[in-house]
């Protein structure tokens, strides 16, 4: 395809003298970069180190060291995986299972003299990454692009731009990992056509297909997984030397400190051995491994055939043939193992790209993004959303406003009614993801329209604003049109606060972890049964007659002991009978579930059954 | 301005994909608030717009609905006729017999390919409550192609 590409209007920014660097904040290792004349270039430390392990040793007495495992600290890794992630999400055996804070709920890092939350600890990689640049670079850097996965979700995101800003910099914008790398080959490789980047990270897994011609990089589809990246291999690693315990021993944090380095070692020394052989000790009991490449292979094919299913649709998604692609861009250090390049080889019959280390290709890209952003360029970056973005209808049912893989930034306008005479409130439950039921997709935010003037249902307009920006970043607002009095409600998704207080809440927590928390979550808790409470009502008042007298008997006066607990602003009881209220209203949700996918099927949208 | 125009493209149903890309692409190009980085907000604005248009016209059914729109039909309070909802549960019941799924694929394309030709008939003639009723049918028919597809990849 040729395009013909008019020449971009004026482009020059005035802040000419500033620089602004490129972050890759990666799982197992973060990078810092800068560029001159689209010249890109990884900031080494002292010692000629490319390379941050994404690691923070806590000491104590206080004092902290960030990139290397010290003995008598208390170390925190792969943070990356906890960024905006609640309690719920938590569910793998990692390293930091022994430090996350459980009796609240929440994820908190407790070290024991010291609550630290994934936020404050991403931090302190920023600080000393930044501290790096301006040695290096002899002047203070306030501005970064920070690149993230293509796949993190609203919260991950808003908590990695968090993170940056604590540590003092300004994020002029996030960008998606793969399109970062892309940025930087196709600038330096001068790499036209149909790319499709894989990259497989310490703890991350994104794949884009992008269109590259004459400066300009249009992402066409993007996909990944983020819960799927090269440490698990290591943890399958792990697993096999716990077999070889006989003792069963109680494994301490170093022990398995020790292990991961051990099964990391492994890992890599597979690039060029075929096979492995080493002795060790670990808890009084001396071990002996062998590994031969094809057993290794056959031990981590499953989680490189996981991959290749994501390849598969994210190839479907752009809507482009396999011989169509001029290129595959492997990035992260995990692609090292000769595995992925066989199986990728095979499945698009073109040769892997690795010309530039895919260690640091996503950093030299934020680097490059970080110019254009504070110079000027003539490349253009088109990014997509990778989730889709939904609202929550009747009977559960995710409606999806903003498609995944639709361009950014982008804003599309839904309007409501109200589905009842008098009716002077709407409730809304944002969500995000592919699901058809909003339980099995994200919940981004709840929140509820009030002074709406009463009058006959249907009468009411409520125009709905959603609005992605160009960081992948979504704002919600809510306006209500007939009477003039305009009601805007613009809500970040992090349960409901504005900027402004996560602000203050950033500064509580770094002050008093323990009690942020708490609070946080008591307000989560209260909004979730509100929510639950309304939500019922509204359906018992359209659906009564799918409910037994008894049925209703017992829902009524469940739902007035939840109202009085949350009166009490008592969390725990909240909970408790949130989830005896939920249990009790299943058989109705089912049976009103049933109605309304029938309905929905009858191709009937949501007005006219709120009607 | 209505999409099409936003795009510098002719208010039809048939579309030109390599034009639409081209124009896409220079509008971005001229609008994209990278390229502004002094004048940011007025570039989101247009981009948000060229973006919208781009992805809604892209789409076969959703620049049926779109057109639709055009001619003030309000999509919302369409009744669904009595055949296309017997039709559809008819479709449904041969999701579940899996050795049929790719034969289905390929029947369920040839009827959205139809019911575009109908719907081009009816605008054309100026019969929105038929091509309102093609829309209806072309929506369900995406939405089961694509559970179609899922079915088959998983």
């Amino acid at each position: 395809m040729l395009f013909d590409i008019q020449e971009p209007g004026h482009n020059k920014h005035s802040s000419q003298e500033s620089v602004a660097i490129g972050i890759d904040l990666g799982t197992t290792n973060s990078l810092v970069a800068y560029s001159i004349n689209q010249q890109p270039k990884i900031i080494a430390d002292k010692s000629g180190n490319n390379i941050l392990p994404s690691i923070i040793s806590y000491f104590s007495n206080g004092s902290k060291v960030v990139g290397i495992k010290e003995k008598e600290a208390v170390v925190l890794s792969s943070i990356k995986r906890f960024m905006g992630k609640g309690i719920d999400d938590f569910d793998r055996s990692s390293l930091l299972a022994g430090y996350v804070k459980t009796n609240q709920d929440s994820l908190v890092f407790d070290l024991g003299f010291k609550k630290v939350t994934p936020i404050e600890a991403s931090a302190e990689i920023f600080k000393l990454l930044k501290q790096r640049a301006e040695q290096h670079l002899q002047k203070p850097i306030t501005q970064a692009v920070v690149t993230v996965p293509a796949y993190f979700d609203d919260n991950a995101r808003a908590a990695t731009k968090y993170g940056a800003h604590l540590a003092g910099l300004h994020v002029l914008r996030l960008i998606n990992e793969p399109t970062a790398a892309a940025l930087a080959y196709g600038l330096d490789k001068k790499a036209e056509g149909m790319y499709v980047i894989y990259d497989l990270g310490g703890g991350t897994f994104d794949v884009s297909v992008l269109n590259m011609q004459k400066g300009v990089f249009q992402v066409l589809a993007t996909g990944g997984d983020v819960n799927l990246g090269g440490d698990d291999i290591d943890y399958l690693l792990v697993d096999l030397f716990k077999q070889k315990l006989v003792k069963n021993p109680q494994l301490t944090i170093q022990d398995l400190n020790f292990l991961h380095s051990y099964a990391r070692k492994i890992k890599e020394s597979f690039s060029n051995n075929s096979e492995v052989d080493i002795n060790f000790n670990i808890a009084d009991e001396f071990i002996n491994f062998k590994l031969t490449d094809k057993k290794f292979e056959s031990l981590i094919l499953p989680i490189i055939e996981r991959t290749l299913v994501v390849v598969r649709n994210v190839v479907r998604d752009g809507k482009i043939k396999i011989n169509q692609v001029k290129g595959v861009v492997l990035v992260g250090g995990s692609t090292r193992l000769k595995l992925i390049k066989t199986k990728l080889d095979e499945f698009f019959q073109t040769n892997c790209l690795v010309d530039i280390n895919p260690d640091e290709v996503v950093a030299l890209g934020a680097a490059i993004q970080a110019e254009s952003l504070t110079k000027g360029s003539d490349n253009l970056l088109i990014d997509v959303t990778p989730l889709s973005l939904g609202l929550e209808i009747m009977g559960g049912l995710n409606e999806k406003i903003i498609d995944r893989n639709t361009p950014i930034p982008i804003s599309i306008i839904k309007e409501f009614t109200t589905y009842q005479d008098g009716q002077t409130a709407m409730w809304f439950h944002i969500v995000q993801g592919e699901r058809d039921l909003a339980k099995d997709c994200r919940s981004l935010a709840r929140f509820e329209l009030f002074n709406i003037p009463a009058m006959k249902a249907g009468m009411a307009r409520v125009v709905v604003n959603f609005t992605i920006d160009a960081d992948g970043m979504l704002t919600v607002s809510a306006e209500e049109m007939i009477t003039g009095t305009k009601q805007i409600i613009d809500i970040k998704p992090s349960y409901g606060l504005s900027a402004d207080q996560i602000e203050n809440m950033l500064i509580d927590a770094m002050n008093n972890a323990d009690l942020d928390v708490t609070q946080r979550l008591l307000i989560e808790s209260k909004i979730n049964a509100l929510f639950v409470i309304n939500m019922l009502d509204k359906a018992i008042k359209e659906d009564h007659e799918l409910l037994s007298n008894a049925e209703f008997k017992n829902i009524k006066s469940q739902t007035k002991l939840l109202q009085q607990y949350i009166d009490q602003s008592d969390r725990n009881q909240i909970e408790r009978h949130l989830q005896l209220l939920e249990d009790l209203i299943k058989n109705f949700s089912d049976r009103k579930m049933n109605k309304y996918i029938k309905l929905a099927l009858q191709g009937k949208n949501i007005k006219e059954i709120e009607n | 301005m209505d999409y099409f125009t936003r795009l510098g493209l002719p208010v039809e149903y048939d579309l030109n994909q390599a034009l639409l890309e081209k124009k896409y692409l220079e509008l971005q190009k001229k609008f994209h608030p990278d390229q502004h980085l002094d004048n940011k907000l007025e570039a989101i604005k247009a981009t948000m717009e060229i973006n919208a248009a781009y992805k809604i016209l892209k789409s076969d059914f959703k620049r049926a609905e779109y057109i639709l729109s055009l001619h003030d039909v309000n999509l919302e309070k369409v009744k669904t006729n009595h055949e296309f909802l017997i039709e559809a549960m008819e479709d449904r019941q041969r999701l579940e017999s899996p050795q049929d799924l790719n034969s289905l694929l390929h029947e369920i394309n040839d009827q959205i390919d139809a019911s575009i030709i109908k719907f081009k008939q009816f605008i054309a003639q100026k019969d929105t409550a038929n091509a309102a009723q093609e829309v209806i049918r072309l929506r369900y028919k995406n939405k089961f192609l694509e559970e179609i597809e899922f079915k088959l990849n998983s």
